[in-house]
């Protein structure tokens, strides 16, 4: 429904009664209004009918060839447009289209080179998908794998606490069993008084000839003089002398080591010697095994 | 403008789409058709005879070159030509009336006079649209005739039409208004 307002503003546009830019603004509207563009049309129609109220009249008989000739003109010029001539202002529509042609040619070259950048781009782009695919393809078995690796690795973990379990168990038997033999090697030996006026001077000795050690626990020995030290020596067969296994404090458990290796402990004695002990024994023996 | 333009090709809808593919000799016949009415109605807008014969060669040097604006579905052919030439004339007049400052002419003029009916250049097509409109007009009322003639062949504003019809401008915008509609709809579909 079209209001009077516009009626009216089409009735003044159609007459030309418009200002410039209201007339714009209505043609704008009438552009993308076919209601309207109707409307106008129709007053178009009424107000043409006008002219058909006034009496024909004959133009000059000369004007139609005026205009004839006007129009060819109008056409030649259109051409001389297109004719070089001297002078510098007929140069100026030649390079103007120069101008045009160079734009145009740098344009084209422009869309090819882009045509061959876009052709390749999506050349590469295919490509490149085909090759993420394949590393899709890849990602995909080595997660596989990796999954296939962590649960082995589980299974194996769960082996290895196992046999660590295992390894453990086997090695507190192990130490069970070599406390055995230790204690089934170990030689005790008690060495008893040769003193007449200590008798009850004694001591004890834990032999381990596997270790080539042992434990010297001394009792009721008295001190010994300043310039004396007590020294413990193993009888070995196999040496023509006793063999040292060094000083040591009447007062203290002491351990010992021989100063040569032991092939068989037959017997221990204590004798008393120099301070600082002796290579061989030469002071008197206060205690000795049986 | 002797039928719808929608409903059938009229031979002017022809021509003119012949000229706008640069056929001189359908732009001659086209010319032989319309210049009487249009350079009557050029030269009753100018009253100049030299004028009118320039804006004649004008409008036709725009149909030429235009032709192929022309719009079947939205005018006839005559409308087409008639708004054109119309157009042509009431710029010359108003850059005229501009230079002159002023248009006394136009003040004492009968806004409306109908055409002599006798005429022997007139064809029968011709005289009957005339007759047709003559009629048309005659069936609004006077003050919105007067409104749409002077508007039509005066080339003055809004303003000068009111002042020269003694009316408010609102009142003489609403003749306009309701002279034209009423125009058009009395003319739909005779002419």
């Amino acid at each position: 429904m079209i209001s009077e307002q516009t009626e009216e503003q089409a009735s003044l546009y159609v007459l030309g009664l418009l200002a410039p830019e209201e007339a714009i603004a209505f043609q704008a509207e009438v552009a993308i209004d076919s209601q309207l563009a109707d409307l106008v049309a129709a007053l178009e129609t009424g107000a043409a009918a006008l002219a058909a109220t006034l009496p024909p009249r004959n133009p000059p008989p000369a004007l139609r060839g005026h205009i004839a000739a006007r129009i060819k003109q109008s056409e030649t010029d259109l051409v001389n447009v297109l004719v070089p001539f001297p002078g510098v202002s007929q140069w100026i529509p030649w390079a103007i289209a120069a101008c045009l042609m160079v734009v145009v040619a740098c344009l084209s070259y422009d869309r090819y080179h882009i045509k061959l950048l876009v052709d390749s781009f999506l050349e590469r782009d295919l490509r490149l998908q085909g090759q993420l695919d394949h590393v899709q393809r890849v990602d995909l078995g080595l997660n596989i794998q990796l999954d296939n690796a962590i649960a082995q690795l589980n299974v194996d973990s769960q082996q290895r606490t196992a046999m660590q379990d295992q390894y453990d168990a086997l090695h507190r038997q192990l130490g069970d069993l070599q406390n055995r033999d230790t204690l089934s090697r170990i030689k005790i030996a008690t060495l008893a008084s040769l003193l007449k006026n200590d008798p009850q001077a004694m001591a004890v000795i834990a032999w381990d000839p596997t270790a080539q050690r042992g434990i010297l626990q001394p009792v009721n020995l008295p001190a010994a003089q300043t310039t004396q030290d007590y020294q413990l020596w193993i009888i070995d067969p196999a040496y023509p002398a006793p063999v040292s296994a060094g000083v040591f404090d009447p007062a203290k458990r002491a351990n010992f080591q021989p100063l040569h290796p032991i092939t068989k402990a037959g017997k221990f004695a204590i004798s008393l010697e120099k301070k600082g002990g002796s290579s061989a024994p030469q002071g008197p023996i206060v205690l000795l095994s049986d | 403008m002797t039928e719808s333009p929608a409903t059938q090709d009229p031979p002017e809808a022809a021509l003119l789409r012949r000229v706008a593919g640069g056929d001189a000799l359908a732009f001659d016949q086209l010319y032989t058709r319309w210049s009487p009415m249009l350079y009557g109605l050029i030269c009753k807008i100018l009253e100049d005879p030299r004028e009118a014969e320039d804006a004649l060669q004008e409008g036709f040097l725009h149909v030429w070159h235009k032709a192929a604006s022309y719009d079947s579905q939205r005018s006839s052919p005559t409308t087409w030509a008639y708004m054109i030439f119309r157009n042509k004339a009431i710029d010359r007049l108003r850059s005229r009336e501009r230079r002159s400052r002023g248009m006394e002419r136009i003040a004492a003029e009968e806004p409306f006079q109908a055409a002599p009916s006798a005429d022997p250049d007139e064809t029968a097509v011709a005289r009957e649209r005339r007759q047709a409109v003559e009629s048309a007009l005659q069936s609004i009322p006077q003050d919105q005739r007067e409104a749409v003639t002077l508007a039509f062949f005066s080339g003055l504003t809004q303003t000068e039409i009111a002042e020269r019809l003694g009316a408010p401008l609102g009142t003489v915008k609403a003749r306009i208004r309701r002279g034209l509609l009423k125009l058009a709809g009395t003319l739909k579909g005779k002419l």
